[in-house]
């Protein structure tokens, strides 16, 4: 029982920590630099769940977060959810190929994930909605790639504090202990 | 002994010293001249005074330079600072002072318009940068409601998307899934507006025999009440009519851009507000009153029927 409610406390940080990343991104960052594209702050949520969660629970969770996130965007929920799921197993195939354990690692993938997210969500506006995006902002899409790496850093230890206190393991191929 | 017997000498003596000073007392002077005999030693206590002077002012100000200099630094970091907080005053001046400008303006054209309007501040905007939606801080709970009309004083911002308690999202025009009607205001032509970019949205659907020019001042139809009727959207940059087909389509620059905005108003209820008349009595957005100047011609034919060329 214990468990449980320690995973469900888990997710629901980890559930909160987007929201409060994401309101800094659309109302903080407006507050100092205006107009000037911010950095996907909720990204690192993503990228991170990727990572150290297995595949069949990242799946729940990124549709989770989807969901969320879609109370700070117009993007259709579902659109939202397809590219969030896209990009984190995008990430989770990546970390098959090329994988340490640093932080520049985790600065690296924020940033790729970001670029990568706006390239999908493109390709699935194309693909599924009936009003795609006819002029991507390319420049704000590059932007928000190169800032958000600078930030997640400073989001990765409180992660694994989250992580620490509500005593989430890691799945046996992050930890180490995977033999197949 | 001899009384009278006395030395001539000291009796002449003393004499003079007892006289010497009576004489001085009565002696009639010059006022603001000295005695002759008295003029070297003024001279030489001047001189030896200004002497003093020279020196003691020389070491009071050698003194206290140093002393100015043990403490110029202590100043020179106070100035620093206090320079620091007026510059931070005087930014915070400024842009109170903007600020003043906009709230005024907001504040006159609500006074001058049978609109029921709600001001509301923008406080946050879209997580992805390919959409254009802004939150304000107006929700349900002042009366706001689905498909209500943003504006601002320039023009047409938005409508209400969603509410919730005290805040509401809001769809901006350039947003692709942003659909408005709207008149071409020179010939009464209608289409629809859609979002394109953060820049251009397009006027579709409009007939392809509608007169429509580049220049023209593109305004809210009235339909439904959402919006004010005639009230400035943008102005068509580009008309694009293909070699088949029974539409052509428009680029319209709009007049608010989403980017700059911090102040907007919705439109709790537009009064039957009809910008077409208010423009001979010179009250209007900019775009409006650039374009028809008052006691100019009237902007809509008389009856506001919808002239096309054949």
């Amino acid at each position: 029982m214990k468990k449980y409610a320690l995973l469900t406390t888990n997710i629901a940080l980890f559930l909160l920590m987007a929201l409060l990343l994401a309101a800094g991104q659309t109302s903080f960052w407006l507050q100092l630099f205006g107009s000037f594209p911010a950095p996907a702050l909720w990204m690192p949520v993503l990228v991170y769940l990727a990572l150290f969660r297995s595949t069949m629970m990242f799946i729940v969770l990124s549709h989770l977060l989807a969901i969320a996130l879609a109370s700070a965007t117009t993007m259709p929920e579902a659109l939202l959810m397809i590219t969030c799921l896209a990009v984190g197993l995008s990430v989770q195939t990546f970390k098959t190929r090329i994988y340490w354990s640093a932080t520049t690692y985790f600065m690296m993938i924020s940033g790729f994930a970001t670029l990568v997210f706006h390239i999908y969500y493109f390709i699935v506006t194309w693909l599924l909605d009936p009003n795609p995006i006819t002029s991507p902002s390319i420049s704000a899409w590059i932007i928000q790639a190169l800032l958000t790496p600078l930030f997640a850093p400073l989001f990765f230890p409180l992660f694994r504090w989250i992580d620490a206190i509500t005593e989430h393991s890691e799945p046996p191929e992050i930890s180490g202990a995977y033999q197949p | 002994m001899n009384f009278f017997a006395f030395d001539i000498r000291k009796l002449l003596i003393v004499v003079a010293v007892i006289a010497l000073p009576i004489l001085s007392i009565n002696m009639k002077r010059n006022p603001g001249e000295d005695p002759w005999y008295r003029r070297p030693f003024t001279w030489i206590v001047a001189m030896s005074q200004g002497g003093y002077s020279s020196f003691t002012s020389g070491v009071r100000g050698t003194t206290s330079m140093y002393l100015n200099l043990v403490g110029i630094k202590k100043d020179n970091q106070r100035l620093g600072r206090e320079n620091q907080e007026l510059r931070a005053q005087l930014a915070a001046s400024t842009e109170l002072k903007l600020e003043n400008e906009r709230l005024n303006q907001l504040l006159e054209f609500k006074l001058n318009t049978k609109m029921k309007l709600l001001a509301a501040k923008v406080i946050a905007r879209d997580l992805s940068p390919d959409h254009e939606s802004i939150r304000i801080n107006r929700g349900y709970r002042q009366g706001l409601r689905k498909l209500m009309g943003i504006i601002t004083v320039e023009g047409v911002v938005g409508y209400v998307l969603s509410t919730e308690l005290d805040t509401a999202q809001i769809l901006v025009v350039t947003d692709r899934s942003a659909a408005v009607d709207a008149l071409v205001q020179r010939t009464r032509a209608r289409g629809l507006i859609s979002g394109k970019d953060s820049n251009a949205i397009r006027l579709r659907y409009l007939q392809r025999a509608d007169d429509v020019a580049v220049g023209d001042a593109v305004v809210t139809s009235g339909l439904k009440g959402t919006f004010p009727k005639g009230f400035p959207i943008g102005k068509v940059t580009t008309v694009r009519k293909t070699d088949f087909g029974i539409s052509q389509e428009a680029m319209v620059e709009p007049v608010v851009s989403p980017s700059n905005l911090e102040e907007v108003f919705v439109v709790l209820d537009s009064g039957g507000e009809d910008f077409n008349e208010k423009l001979q009595t010179g009250f209007g957005p900019p775009l409006l009153s650039k374009m028809n100047p008052p006691g100019g011609a009237p902007a809509s034919t008389p009856d506001g029927a919808r002239k096309t060329t054949p």
